[in-house]
């Protein structure tokens, strides 16, 4: 921009825009809509904060001629804060329809009305509506937990901004990512340029890998990973995979981490090398379990069978536990932090006199406003368990709620990933512990799932654009206030789609696969057994529980040892399935090799905007690829 | 004994003493298993040798990632931020643009590079009270940036005013941990 166009600007900069909201909304809502779809299609959703300041560019300054880069950042940051919750209510509402549809398997009427197909399950495929029935009442329930959630999540993390961004200086990925795009027109035409040819890879490779999914006829299939270890002829419990969908954004976050996110591959390491070999070499299950495996199975399939079951019932409820550990020791360590953050956050205003952050009565008022909401839902869900049960759970699950933002928010601070379905798992033990597994128990239990999913989606989210807001320059307060303005649009968009989806397809089937629900229904099952579990169920679920301890006390004095949030990225990385931590730590070597050659310039100017790029494509691409599957399952209904 | 290096040892037995089940040994593949230790040991000791010449570089007090890098950047920063805004007003905003760019490298990340040699020298609240309003600083500086990008002069002047208190703020937190540490 030339100075003679300068002259004529006058103040205000812009920043909190009707037409930056408004845009902000609409990409929102969009990509809410398709990747409720996708998300419970393929398990993933894709951030739009990224997909949003790329639009952002071209709207407010290329169409409207007068969009700021702090402007955009609202943009992206409504846009973000409406699609993040798509995952949170994906992740959970499902498992009341799997639950509702498994009951319908064995009603008389059902059974009658399938006599004339071959199978109860063809006669539910083709009639989704009576297998699916979830009364109103259980929807305004989950409609109030999600927006107590919503809420929550933004109010809880806001107060960690400043230890988490300012002290502790996390990397936040994505978060730099969009700040690269939203600085690009000032950056120089250099990093613009490597910036522009990072999109551009990405899109071509993410479509090459992601397109024989949505036109099956395509010579190449469906490429989901590479296995290694497979072509080089090692055991399948000896995991070297990498990520092929996907893998140009974990190795594009692992590059923007750098050295730091090589603490993950540790973690890795002592998961899928160490813990999973170990149990599966010997033989470190139920006897019945290892039978039922290997029976009749070849070799190769033996080992894959067993190595599942080991990294599903012991490597991952370990590393749940051990971020739960790590969490509470982080908390513990960095409360001085916290204290001097919260202390500042009371005392620093700005020159002109306003607050740099949202005022801390305000929040207070907020907390208590979503703590009764999720009362309010839990008592609509199940008025059965009386006020004084559902009152002590909703209070554990709000009080999980704030730690589990911070370890999703560390978690994604540090390496980009978030483990929210087992936040969700964690949930649904304690409020099953709480409530035992009654149907109401097991109704709350979701509900209180479905408020903790979303608020972690939200309260990281928060944090990633904080971030991107710090990395440009924008003011907290006005992202904070524009976040909590809009948080609640995203889950009832999802919840609406969802149930649109639910009168069409049968949940657990083809295109409605719903990984995530399912796994965690399936994990409902092993850490509360129902009261007809046999004994090898029991003990089975017993160990499982053992192993969360265990996990929780490992990560506790790891981080207490070490610090710096260790126990968190360690059981991260436990947590998370090889192929994308291996691909990612790719990244990370990648930054530590290009700084030593390269030099420190290099990395800056061509590589983090090229990992940028890398990012963003994805995203990008994936959105176009859902827009196409979502166009193409239109057609074949019509 | 360094409590970093003995971190996967600990962890390692642990986790192992978590898991419940009969062991059968020996295992045709268990020189598999055998690798994945060695991999997490040459962990450890990388972290060790990496931690060590932290520490050495640490004795210099000079270097990158240093506290006495950290604070004599952090007394330097509120000149530098003054010196800046003052010539902004005669500058073209591309100056500008440069010139905060130079301060954050040069001034900013030096200090956040001190992150580690700090906290582990005078806790996390030492640490607190030097970067917060450096953070602020920065991201008053990022806004200049923008603004500067945007080609509205007016916000990025009052940006810089404004980071210059906050500058202020963090030098003389620096000059009290300088002293403190003579003392």
């Amino acid at each position: 921009m030339s100075e003679r166009e300068l002259a004529g600007r006058a103040a205000p900069y812009r920043e909190v825009t009707v037409a930056g909201v408004l845009l902000g909304v609409l990409v929102g809502v969009l990509m809410t809509v398709s990747f409720t779809y996708a998300g419970l299609k393929l398990g993933f959703t894709v951030p739009a904060s990224m997909v949003s300041a790329m639009l952002g560019w071209g709207v407010l300054r290329g169409l409207l001629k007068k969009g700021s880069i702090v402007e955009n950042n609202i943009n992206q940051t409504v846009a973000a804060a409406i699609n993040v919750s798509s995952a949170g209510v994906i992740f959970t509402v499902p498992v009341l329809y799997l639950a509702s549809s498994e009951a319908a398997r064995s009603q008389p009427e059902v059974l009658a009305a399938a006599a004339a197909h071959q199978t109860v399950d063809d006669f539910l495929r083709l009639h989704p509506g009576m297998a699916q029935q979830i009364p109103t009442r259980f929807l305004w329930a989950i409609a109030a937990s999600s927006l107590a959630g919503a809420v929550l999540g933004v109010l809880f993390i806001i107060p960690s901004r400043k230890q988490m961004i300012d002290l502790e200086r996390l990397v936040f990925p994505s978060g730099v990512a969009t700040a690269a795009i939203l600085k690009a027109s000032g950056s120089g035409q250099k990093r613009a340029r490597y910036l522009v040819y990072g999109i551009v890879a990405s899109i071509v490779f993410a479509s090459v890998v992601g397109l024989p999914s949505v036109v099956p006829s395509l010579p190449w299939p469906a490429l989901e990973d590479l296995d290694v270890g497979g072509l080089a002829h090692l055991p399948a419990w000896f995991a070297v995979v990498l990520a092929i969908n996907g893998g140009l954004t974990s190795v594009g976050g692992g590059y923007i981490t750098g050295r730091a996110g090589l603490v993950l591959l540790v973690g890795a390491v002592i998961g899928h090398w160490v813990i999973t070999p170990l149990v599966v070499t010997q033989h470190w299950m139920p006897a019945a379990v290892y039978d039922t495996i290997v029976r009749g199975a070849s070799q190769h399939a033996s080992e894959a069978g067993l190595a599942r079951w080991a990294f599903r019932n012991v490597t991952r409820p370990l590393g749940v536990g051990m971020l739960l550990g790590g969490s509470i020791a982080s908390v513990i360590l960095t409360a001085p932090m916290l204290l001097s953050a919260i202390r500042s956050i009371r005392q620093q205003r700005g020159s002109s006199g306003a607050a740099q952050e949202l005022s801390p009565s305000l929040l207070y008022a907020g907390v208590v406003g979503g703590f009764l909401t999720l009362v309010a839902a839990a008592w609509l869900g199940a008025p059965e368990l009386g006020i004084g049960r559902i009152l002590v759970a909703a209070f554990v699950a709000t009080v999980w709620m704030w730690l589990a933002n911070i370890i999703v928010s560390i978690a994604t601070g540090r390496t980009d990933n978030s483990p929210l379905s087992g936040m969700a798992l964690i949930t649904i033990l304690l409020t099953l512990t709480l409530l035992g597994r009654s149907s109401g128990g097991i109704t709350v239990a979701v509900l209180m799932a479905v408020a903790v999913c979303v608020a972690t989606g939200q309260g990281s989210d928060m944090m990633q654009d904080l971030k991107t807001g710090h990395l440009v320059g924008a003011i907290p307060r006005r992202q904070q206030i524009t976040q909590l303005a809009v948080a609640w649009v995203g889950p009832l968009i999802s919840l609406l789609t969802l149930m649109v989806l639910s009168k069409k397809f049968l949940f657990g089937n083809d295109p409605l696969t719903a990984p995530q629900a399912q796994a965690i229904r399936a994990a409902i099952d092993i850490v509360a057994p129902p009261s007809d579990a046999t004994a090898l169920q029991q003990a089975v679920s017993e160990a499982t529980r053992l192993r969360y301890v265990a996990g929780a006390g490992a990560g506790l004095a790891i981080t207490l040892g070490a610090g710096g949030g260790l126990g968190v990225v360690l059981g991260l990385a436990m947590y998370l399935p090889m192929s994308v931590t291996l691909t990612y730590a790719i990244g990370c070597v990648l930054t530590v090799v290009t700084e030593k050659k390269l030099g420190k310039a290099w990395v800056e100017d061509v590589g983090i905007p090229l990992a940028a790029g890398f990012l963003v494509g994805e995203g990008l691409a994936q959105v176009v690829l859902v827009g196409a599957d979502l166009a193409r399952v239109a057609m074949r209904g019509s | 004994m360094d409590a970093k290096a003995t971190i996967p040892w600990v962890m390692y037995a642990a986790l192992t003493a978590a898991m419940v089940g009969g062991a059968r040994w020996p295992h045709p593949q268990w020189p598999l298993v055998a690798a994945g230790v060695a991999v997490l040991v040459a962990a450890g000791v990388w972290k060790r040798r990496v931690d060590a010449a932290g520490g050495a570089m640490s004795e210099g007090m000079t270097a990158r990632g240093t506290m006495g890098a950290a604070l004599d950047a952090s007394k330097a920063l509120p000149g530098d931020v003054r010196a800046l805004a003052e010539r902004a007003k005669e500058d073209t905003l591309a100056e500008v643009v440069r010139a905060v760019e130079g301060l954050l490298r040069d001034r900013v990340e030096v200090i956040a590079a001190g992150q580690e040699d700090v906290v582990r020298r005078r806790g996390f609240e030492e640490w607190a009270a030097l970067m917060g309003p450096t953070a602020a600083a920065e991201r008053l500086l990022n806004r200049a940036w923008s603004a500067a990008s945007d080609g509205h002069r007016e916000e990025a002047e009052r940006s810089l005013g404004e980071a210059v208190g906050y500058a202020a703020e963090a030098a003389r937190e620096a000059a009290r941990m300088a002293s403190a540490s003579v003392g």
